[in-house]
């Protein structure tokens, strides 16, 4: 099977994304044929060369039919490449939206029009795209044939970018001068840039590798659900990082409990062992009282369930949680009850400015630092090892509202 | 693992959240090629014994082959297999004659509306995906509906790291999509990978298949050599024809051929 | 010279839409087709070229497309050396249109496909072009084309926009290249299209444009007979 790359592109709505995306496509040649056939022969047929602005009335076309308010994806190949663009919109509304596509994402490629400059939204989709721990991040500027593909314009909101992002410790993997439209630097290196001598496009998105291979790290196995079917007790979830086998000494948190895996079940052929990403159920050697909730490591590696955590908070609810007001704590299957114990700084997640320190509540769009206090506890860590277990969202009135990364634990 | 073994528990682990989180749930059967492999992931997810029922909303125009494979299969996977049926529509006429919207409607919609108020389901599992049709690209794993079947898909919450949305009160039952991010290709690579029954009216008999399968008097087959499930997804890799395209054009055509003929031109 | 640019099915929606200047030219608008039936090609080009309401006398012929008006009934009597380019119900090529008639019942007859019929249509268009542009070159006093490819094309492609772009820039190309060479130039066209799906049906209303400063409120085709003549 071959490997797919899925990167999402954000940015302002104008900025260029439907022309960066109709761009990769036609410069790697991987256009869906049926429509633009018709398109193509009929340029024949008049004795017209075929160009690019057509393809970009063919999407435009598609996004007027409504194909794409919402997170579509769009695959193309480059070589041996393949790739998956989540195309997220960019109105403020959709912000949900984009959060859920681009949550999937291996990468983010952020777009920013070099005549116009940085908007707001430029700023809180970049921040948003380090609360998901999208590290893969290039952040292309855009419509360099307007200014001239002038290399003081780059460099000037090159800098007016860094400058804002190294208050958050960002660090995007490229930052690179393009034009969707005229077709430089996207898949082809252009003749107009001549004084940059970084990569293309897809260039960058070669360099990444995708989702982070979590088969080398501890074992984590949330219990999804258990099953009691001809006298077994099948202990069915996703293992969401490390590897699992017959035989293995395993021990169930936040109990404590040790057991010994008696067998992988699966409908189908026989497994011996089973790994990160894949859906299975085991049995062990013995009655335990594991639940749904209950996460299965192996002995080797004990982390300590903790019921105090540091955390980098987004809000997205249209009403704002207040510091002490209970909610519910989700993370893998594990979901407990908890509190905001304090909101030490926040800031607005666009302006990234800072709201206040000390604050008793967190509004929709804001995010900040915060204390949370869980009832129960549960197994976390930290983000850059294990993302699954370092990430969580919050529940408040039977909705997802917020969601938030273990920044640090005590 | 592979991309098909990703998809695969991907799948079934949005089969297990929702029957724990909702519990009384069911699954539709529309016996074509995408309900038949959720189907499947179903049977995996719960090896084999599957503890809740497949619903089959059946508008007595879908094809005799339709038919037959249900029985055979529902009996082979020992699932409950449940029929769903306007009857009061049926028994006064309803057919695609009196137009194929309101056929639809009552036939389909209206039969599945009757059967989940009666039953009181508060999920259901359907083999929708995100790259079948314009509108559907816009749905999400676990998509509540309230009491007219109405979805806002503006309004809709997000899915952020496998956390689907929970019970909503004012929904009569939500819709959960277990293989909404699969494509068309994906679906035969998978059945070929895993042998899944498919029905006999998808491969070409006399230079023409069926791509997808509706009710028999408003489906058309397409011009195809395919016979075989490993021709089938050959054929997927080359060409890109709308796969819904035998259904839709039909209304469209039948209008223009009238308009035409009173234009003068046929 | 004063030219006319007769372009069947020529939308007025599509040509605000896609902006092009030249099939714009200085005012344009709509035509009003409410007194007649339908919006029938034959119907209107002949009543446009007579100044007359001919509905009635055509449909009660027993072949549609098989009438024609003598020169003495057209405007193009009022002036001295005129030239029609294949022309509905004047000088329309018959043995061309039979084709496209048979191409259309054959493509939902499942006998031919969308490519094959637009490659008849263009290679007609191609030759119409030629001959037209040939003719601008000579001293006519007035000289009328007739471009039938966006209509033609358009009933089996008129939902795709970005294909129908495409024919529009042809067409404005066209009227652009044509202004060089007259004083006086009349887009029109006898009704414009509407989507139905990726079909296009025609729609209840025609096009115009003008190169002058010539203001109009949503005339009827026959109203062209006279504004042409005075000119």
């Amino acid at each position: 099977m071959e490997e797919y790359l899925s990167f999402v592109i954000v940015g302002h709505i104008d900025h260029g994304k439907s022309t960066l995306i109709g761009r990769l496509l036609y410069d790697t040649d991987s256009l869906p044929e049926e429509k633009i056939e018709e398109i193509k022969s009929t340029c024949q047929m008049l004795g017209k060369p075929f160009e690019f602005a057509y393809v970009m009335d063919h999407l435009d076309e598609e996004r007027e039919k409504g194909i794409t308010i919402d997170t579509a994806q769009i695959f193309f190949k480059k070589g041996n490449r393949n790739y998956i663009i989540i195309d997220a919109p960019g109105h403020k509304e959709f912000i949900k939206n984009m959060l859920t596509g681009a949550s999937q994402a291996d990468a983010a490629v952020v777009i920013i029009d070099t005549d116009e400059g940085i908007k707001e939204q430029t700023r809180r989709h970049i921040y948003l795209l380090s609360m998901l721990g999208i590290e893969q991040v290039i952040v292309v500027f855009n419509k360099m044939d307007k200014v001239g593909y002038k290399k003081e314009r780059f460099e000037e909101v090159k800098a007016e970018l860094e400058g804002f992002l190294s208050n958050f410790s960002i660090k995007p993997a490229y930052m690179m001068p393009i034009s969707a439209r005229e077709g430089d630097n996207v898949v082809n290196k252009s003749e107009n840039t001549g004084w940059y001598e970084g990569p293309t496009v897809i260039d960058a998105l070669n360099s990444f590798r995708n989702r982070l291979s979590l088969l080398e790290r501890a074992l984590r196995f949330p219990v999804q659900d258990i099953y009691e079917m001809d006298g077994k007790k099948i202990y069915a979830g996703r293992i969401e990082s490390g590897k699992l086998k017959n035989g293995d000494s395993i021990v169930i948190l936040p109990s404590g409990e040790t057991a010994t895996v008696a067998s992988i079940e699966n409908f189908g052929p026989e497994l011996s062992e089973a790994e990160a990403g894949r859906s299975t159920g085991i049995t062990l050697d013995r009655e335990t009282k594991a639940e749904r909730g209950s996460m299965i490591c192996g002995s080797g590696s004990k982390p300590e369930p903790k019921t105090k955590i540091k955390a980098n908070v987004f809000w997205m609810g249209n009403d704002p949680v207040k510091k002490g007001e209970e909610i519910s704590y989700k993370s893998t299957t594990q979901e407990v009850t908890c509190r905001i114990a304090n909101i030490e700084r926040k800031i607005n997640s666009s302006t990234l400015e800072l709201l206040g320190t000390d604050s008793d509540e967190l509004a929709g769009l804001e995010a900040g630092q915060v204390s949370l206090e869980l009832d129960s506890p549960v197994v976390v860590d930290d983000f850059n090892d294990i993302p699954p277990t370092g990430r969580f969202v919050l529940v408040k009135d039977g909705l997802v509202q917020g969601g938030g990364i273990v920044t640090h634990l005590e | 693992m592979d991309r098909l073994d990703e998809l695969e528990s991907r799948s079934i682990y949005v089969i297990r959240e929702a029957y724990k989180e909702y519990g009384n749930v069911a699954a539709l059967w529309s016996i074509g090629k995408d309900s038949t492999t959720l189907a499947w992931l179903i049977r995996k997810a719960f090896y084999g014994k599957i503890p809740f029922p497949f619903i089959h909303i059946d508008t007595t125009f879908k094809f005799p082959e339709m038919y037959e494979f249900r029985k055979k299969h529902a009996e082979s996977w020992g699932v409950e297999l449940l029929v769903a049926k306007n009857e009061k529509a049926l028994a006064e006429g309803m057919g695609p004659d009196k137009g194929k919207f309101e056929c639809c409607t009552q036939l389909k919609t209206n039969a599945l509306k009757q059967f989940i108020d009666e039953k009181g389901y508060k999920a259901l599992f359907l083999g929708i995906r995100r790259d079948e049709h314009g509108i559907r690209a816009k749905e999400r794993y676990f998509s509540p509906r309230d009491e007219d079947f109405k979805w806002n898909y503006r309004e809709q919450p997000p899915e952020l790291w496998d956390q689907y949305t929970v019970k909503k009160d004012n929904a009569t039952h939500i819709r959960v999509h277990p293989i909404l991010h699969w494509s068309e290709l994906d679906i035969w690579e998978y059945i070929k990978r895993e042998n899944i029954p498919v029905n006999e009216l998808y491969f070409s008999k006399n230079g023409k298949r069926y791509r997808s399968l509706g009710c028999y008097p408003c489906t058309s087959p397409i011009d195809s050599e395919a016979s075989t499930v490993e021709e089938i997804v050959e054929e997927l890799r080359t060409t890109k024809v709308g796969e819904r395209s035998g259904r839709a054009q039909d209304k469209e055509q039948a209008y223009m051929m009238q308009k035409l003929r009173m234009l003068g031109y046929m | 010279m004063i030219v006319i640019v007769g372009i069947d099915g020529l939308e007025y929606d599509y040509v605000k839409e896609f902006g092009f200047p030249n099939l714009m030219q200085d005012n344009y608008g709509t035509t009003d087709l409410s007194e007649f039936e339908e919006p029938r090609t034959m119907v209107i080009w002949s009543s446009f070229l007579s100044g007359k309401n001919q509905e009635k006398r055509i449909l009660a012929e027993k072949e549609m497309w098989k009438f024609k008006l003598g020169t003495e009934e057209t405007l193009f009597s009022k002036f001295n050396k005129h030239i029609a380019i294949d022309v509905p119900g004047y000088t329309q090529d018959m043995e061309q249109h039979n084709r496209e008639r048979q191409a259309m019942k054959d493509f939902f007859d499942d006998k031919t496909t969308v490519e094959e019929y637009d490659k008849m249509v263009f290679a007609h268009h191609n030759k119409i072009k030629e001959k037209f542009f040939e003719s601008l070159e000579q001293d006519y006093d007035i000289v009328m084309g007739y471009f039938n490819a966006a209509d033609v094309i358009g009933h089996l492609s008129f939902g795709l926009k970005a294909k129908m772009k495409l024919i529009y820039k042809e067409m404005d190309e066209i009227v652009k290249k044509t202004s060089e060479k007259a004083d006086t130039m009349l887009v029109i066209s006898d009704h414009g299209m509407k989507a139905i799906g990726r079909f296009g049906d025609h729609s209840n209303h025609g096009f115009w444009s003008f190169n002058k400063d010539i203001k109009l409120e949503n005339p009827k085709p026959t109203d062209f007979y006279e504004l042409l003549i005075k000119l």
